[in-house]
């Protein structure tokens, strides 16, 4: 292993992008620190931003004492997706800030908020298995504090349902780390040997969880819904892509071709891509529909990512292909979200400058010319070049479906958000931290090194029609749906799949008979009602094991036994 | 004899003399009880560093009294006795000052002081023992100390349970008795030699020394609680907190455990037991405890009874890492011995903050108690995250190794048990803790204690700070693990003498 030794600047730059969060957390403990704290907690991330402006690629540092050795640093994957990570912090913490009430809960929220964002800087800049692992599970435990937040009965549902999938994720993540080909005493990142096929699925599922993988993603939905606006932009902007950055960094992509696995992907991603979508049109709520776009979107990133099994030799250029996404749709993800925060606090009502800003991050998502979505559209594009023949054929024509479909489901936000939108009560006003999130993700890609060929690829004539005509043909298409009376068509219950999955689960415990209840109350509701129904049978049990004549009997038993398994 | 021989010794008897002085005090005495208590505790921490220390750099520490011929009285110090004698030291000195403020004002404070010094005496020999024989006396000599502790409240529930105690452990130890009389007339004195002293006798005796095993691991069983043995503990839970502490931490079921590392590792050895095929039904053995224990735990309301069945299982990931074999799952095990230890004190105490400070016992009643009590809520949660194993705790250090160690020998069916027994345990501790933190104080506390109103602290300090410091040490260990002070650090030693690497 080479030793690293980075200078004194960017070392602590990387190491405050971690601990300052956690530090202001402690410092909440503090009460007489609390408001102030609580006035500062945006400024949490800014370590995080200077460091994916300020310190170059490569620069690592070994901590040999933490857990079994581990090492922070940045690579082409941590750099890419830092800045927006950092920057979405900023504007959750801004608008956590802008909405807190002041009271005990504020504290507790931000405690969470805080924890969680130590836990996505950690994971971002993590370089061994371990630690990734360590501010992974920091930052899915913390989110459950910002998700019940409100405390009502959709958060704590929401909540429930999170928190189950959480450990479904963590067990499944363990038991792939632990099958991960790699020294135990320091795992490390980089994967030698043979991924078993077991490992891979577990991967993807426990990522999944977290990138709204299909049929993991039910959780998206109602999180995004019973969250403060500040925990949906901070899950929709920048936790989602932890998830996609524990694929990156945990399968064994552009190692070895596995047909079998990039078509599962590729098949998942474009099912993903359209299926998102779909049950998104039919939202009435915009947050879950930002969560069913979001799953669309990520459809679209596991296509690229399908790439590092069908055709491993370019996978750099696929990698490359899907920060550049990932980060593009990171940022407008964050400023649809902030949208609808501030409608909702009333602050911007019926500001023009809103509106149209609104149209900015919305279209950028259906990949208009000259947006960051053409520019991501194009890496995109760019990846599905190194495809056999016989699959291109079929992406080639998918894909730009999958724009007029993306940029459908916009213009539906878009006019939600917009009839929300509340007469003037005073004087409206915009934040700044929006008009600064907007310019950021304007500009960002046109500066941005990775992106560079994507971009001034994406500016041939011949790309602005190929980007155009799918946004234009998705809004005519529009002015007929909404003739049709489109408001009018059934809404799908946010996380479709859960609400028959649920009904089944009851139908099965009603099966079993019923027996005494006696008072549970640790287990979590469903298994207590099937546990509840065995009772008697399990006292008896223990009752007999505590019997004297028991023990006596038991010995004997277990002698014979083990005697007979021994030999 | 020089100064190394009598350390040993000299270990045993700072917590056998004041205990023994304290059964002379009367119950007023309480400044000279409670200097005696914690003066024996302070040398007996002083020592036990000088013996890691020595212990580190290669000295041997032993101390021979011959009872009988060819019999010895055996103490000696090699790196597995010092992680258990170190755990035990540890957390004996943080429960003598628990209990002291546990006990503030009831009865019968004497007796209970001078047994709690008798019964570490014990483990402590149990711990440093050189051979099977000082062992067993030791081992016996804790059942007959703790039985005391056990019904110390003296009503019927608790008499009750030290009766099952009592059945349990000393039919236990009777059938580990006759074993350890058996496999000496097979093979002499039985030292603890690393590597093991028995597969010179594989070819002669094997049946013999495959029935001998299972009787050992049996009568060791019912104190480490592998399922069906495990009724007592469950039962013990009427005891004070301060005793549950000693049970499920500190001494009973780690000296059961224990006891079976000590037979795999130094009276059989690891490779000729996997020889003998014996580890195998080990392992299921601790596999069906682990998964038995968690499911029992669910649907407990009492908050003892919950913790004494997770006791259950997860003491049995001990067993299962030594019963996997191999390098990498022995150091999960071994060093579960005292991860298991610092997060199940850490929950105990927690757990008898709640009952004295404000009459908590139930689950049911615990609605709030994040705001009321937040210094030893953190401290359960901490404590709870470590049992299901979340990183960096203490539990994910020993899951990750028994994981690891499991797929190095290709057994998936242990990455399945351990993925079975994260999601239970994850399933009765997390809406513990959503009942504390996120749902608001239903009605008046149970019965809250008066002297307390007007106090800056949650509760009284004695109880504060033990819990404090091991939900410290549970997040430092796991955190830390790779420095070379960490308890793994030191089980990763004890493993390359083991297998002789």
């Amino acid at each position: 292993m080479t030793a690293y030794a980075p200078e004194f600047v960017p070392a602590l730059l990387i190491i405050l992008s971690v601990c300052l969060p956690l530090l202001l957390a402690s410092a909440l403990l503090m009460p007489a620190w609390r408001s102030a704290v609580i006035r500062v907690s945006p400024l949490a991330s800014l370590p995080g931003l200077l460091c994916s402006l300020a310190v170059p690629n490569g620069s690592m540092i070994d901590v040999p004492w933490l857990l079994l050795k581990s090492r922070f640093g940045l690579d082409e994957a941590a750099s890419a997706l830092l800045f927006s990570t950092a920057l979405i912090w900023w504007v959750a913490g801004v608008s956590a800030r802008q909405t807190a009430r002041r009271d005990s809960l504020d504290t507790q929220f931000f405690a969470f908020f805080l924890l969680a964002m130590s836990g996505n800087f950690g994971l971002v800049l993590a370089q061994d298995a371990l630690s990734f692992y360590l501010f992974f599970a920091l930052m899915s435990l913390a989110t459950y504090g910002l998700i019940v937040h409100r405390r009502d009965e959709g958060a704590l549902w929401a909540g429930r349902v999170y928190i189950c999938l959480v450990v479904f994720g963590e067990v499944a993540l363990f038991a792939a780390m632990v099958m991960l080909p790699g020294t135990v005493d320091s795992p490390d990142l980089v994967l030698d040997g043979k991924t078993s096929d077991l490992a891979i699925a577990l991967v993807l599922v426990a990522f999944g969880v977290k990138a709204g993988l299909l049929p993991v993603h039910v959780s998206l939905p109602l999180i995004y819904r019973a969250g403060p606006t500040s925990a949906g932009i901070a899950l929709a902007g920048a936790m989602l892509n932890a998830g996609l950055l524990g694929w990156l960094r945990f399968l064994p992509l552009g190692q070895e071709q596995l047909m079998g696995w990039g078509e599962i992907c590729l098949l998942a991603g474009l099912f993903a891509a359209f299926y998102g979508v779909a049950v998104g049109l039919t939202q009435r709520n915009p947050r879950v529909l930002l969560a069913y776009s979001s799953i669309s979107q990520m459809g679209l990133m596991i296509i690229i990512i399908s790439a590092g099994f069908i055709s491993p030799d370019t996978w750099p250029l696929a990698q490359a292909a899907v920060l550049v996404y990932a980060a593009h749709h990171s940022l407008a993800k964050g400023a649809l979200f902030y949208g609808i925060g501030l409608s909702e606090q009333g602050t911007t009502a019926g500001h023009r400058l809103w509106k149209f800003g609104l149209l900015l991050p919305a279209l950028s998502l259906g990949g208009l010319p000259l947006t960051s979505g053409a520019v991501a559209k194009m890496a995109l594009k760019s990846t599905v070049h190194t495809f056999p023949p016989g699959l291109q054929i079929w992406l080639e024509f998918l894909l730009p479906l999958a724009a007029v479909a993306t940029t459908l489901l916009m213009i539906r936000y878009l006019s939600l958000v917009w009839s929300h939108d509340r007469q003037p009560e005073q004087k409206s006003s915009i934040p700044w931290s929006w008009i600064v999130m907007l310019l950021t993700m304007t500009l960002f890609i046109w500066f941005w090194p990775l992106a560079d060929g994507s971009a001034s690829a994406s500016l041939e004539p011949g790309m602005l029609w190929n980007a155009l005509w799918p946004v234009v043909l998705a809004a005519s298409m529009w002015r007929a749906l909404h003739g049709f009376g489109w408001n009018r068509v059934m809404e799908v219950p946010a996380g479709d799949l859960l609400v028959p999955v649920v009904r089944i689960w009851h139908r099965l415990l009603d099966l079993v008979p019923k027996f005494r209840a006696p008072d549970y109350t640790t287990a979590p509701r469903t298994l207590r009602r099937g546990l509840r129904r065995l009772d008697p049978l399990w006292d008896k049990l223990e009752q007999g094991m505590a019997d004297w004549i028991f023990v006596g009997i038991s010995y004997l038993a277990l002698v014979l036994v083990l005697f007979i398994l021994f030999m | 004899m020089n100064e190394n021989s009598w350390m040993p010794l000299f270990i045993l008897l700072s917590s056998l003399v004041p205990g023994l002085i304290i059964f002379t005090l009367s119950e007023k005495q309480r400044a000279l009880r409670t200097t005696l208590n914690m003066a024996g505790a302070t040398i007996k921490l002083l020592l036990i560093g000088v013996l890691i220390w020595g212990v580190l750099n290669g000295n041997v520490y032993e101390t021979r009294i011959p009872l009988l011929p060819d019999m010895y009285l055996e103490l000696h110090a090699d790196a597995l006795s010092v992680l258990f004698a170190g755990l035990s030291t540890v957390l004996w000195f943080l429960t003598t000052i628990y209990a002291i403020g546990y006990l503030e004002g009831s009865s019968n404070r004497s007796r209970f002081f001078g047994f709690f010094s008798l019964c570490v005496t014990a483990t402590i020999g149990i711990s440093m023992a050189g051979n099977m024989i000082t062992f067993l006396m030791f081992y016996e000599l804790l059942t007959l100390t703790t039985y005391p502790l056990v019904v110390h409240r003296g009503t019927s529930q608790a008499l009750r349970a030290g009766n099952i105690y009592l059945a349990f452990t000393v039919s236990g130890g009777a059938l580990l008795l006759l074993a350890v009389a058996w496999l000496r007339t097979i093979a002499g004195p039985l030292h603890f030699t690393e590597t093991g002293l028995l597969s010179v006798y594989g070819q002669d005796y094997r049946i013999e020394l495959i029935t001998i095993f299972a009787m050992m691991i049996i009568g060791l069983g019912v104190k480490a609680a592998l399922v069906p043995l495990h009724a007592w503990l469950p039962k013990a839970m009427v005891a004070p907190a301060p005793v549950s502490a000693l049970l499920h931490a500190v001494a009973v079921v780690k000296a059961g455990a224990f006891g079976i590392v000590r037979v795999v590792y130094d009276v059989y050895g690891v490779n000729f037991a996997l020889e003998l095929g014996v580890l195998y039904p080990l392992a299921l053995m601790a596999a069906l405890t682990i998964i038995y224990g968690s499911l029992q735990a669910l649907v407990q309301n009492d908050l003892k009874r919950l913790l004494a069945y997770s006791t259950v299982s997860q003491v049995s990931y001990i067993a299962l890492g030594t019963a996997i074999a191999g390098p990498v799952a022995t150091i999960g095990g071994l060093v579960h011995l005292v991860h298991q230890g610092l997060m199940k004190i850490t929950l105990f105490f927690c757990a008898g903050n709640f009952a004295e400070t404000l009459g908590i016992h139930k689950v049911s009643e615990m609605n709030g108690l994040g705001r009321r009590m937040p210094w030893t809520m953190a401290a359960f949660s901490l404590g709870a995250l470590g049992m299901i194993g979340v990183p960096p705790l203490a539990g994910f250090i020993s899951k990750w190794y028994l994981g690891s160690g499991a797929m190095v020998n290709g057994q998936l069916w242990v990455v399945v048990v351990l993925v079975l027994s994260t999601v239970l345990n994850a399933a009765y501790f997390l809406p513990v803790l959503y009942r504390a933190w996120f749902l608001p104080q239903e009605g008046p506390w149970p019965e809250e204690h008066s002297q307390l109103h007007g106090s800056r602290l949650e509760t009284h300090w004695m109880l504060l700070i033990p819990p404090l410091v091991t939900a410290a040490l549970t997040l430092g260990v796991g955190l830390f693990a790779n420095s070379s002070i960490s308890p793994l650090g030191w089980v990763r030693l004890i493993t390359f003498r083991e297998y002789g690497l």
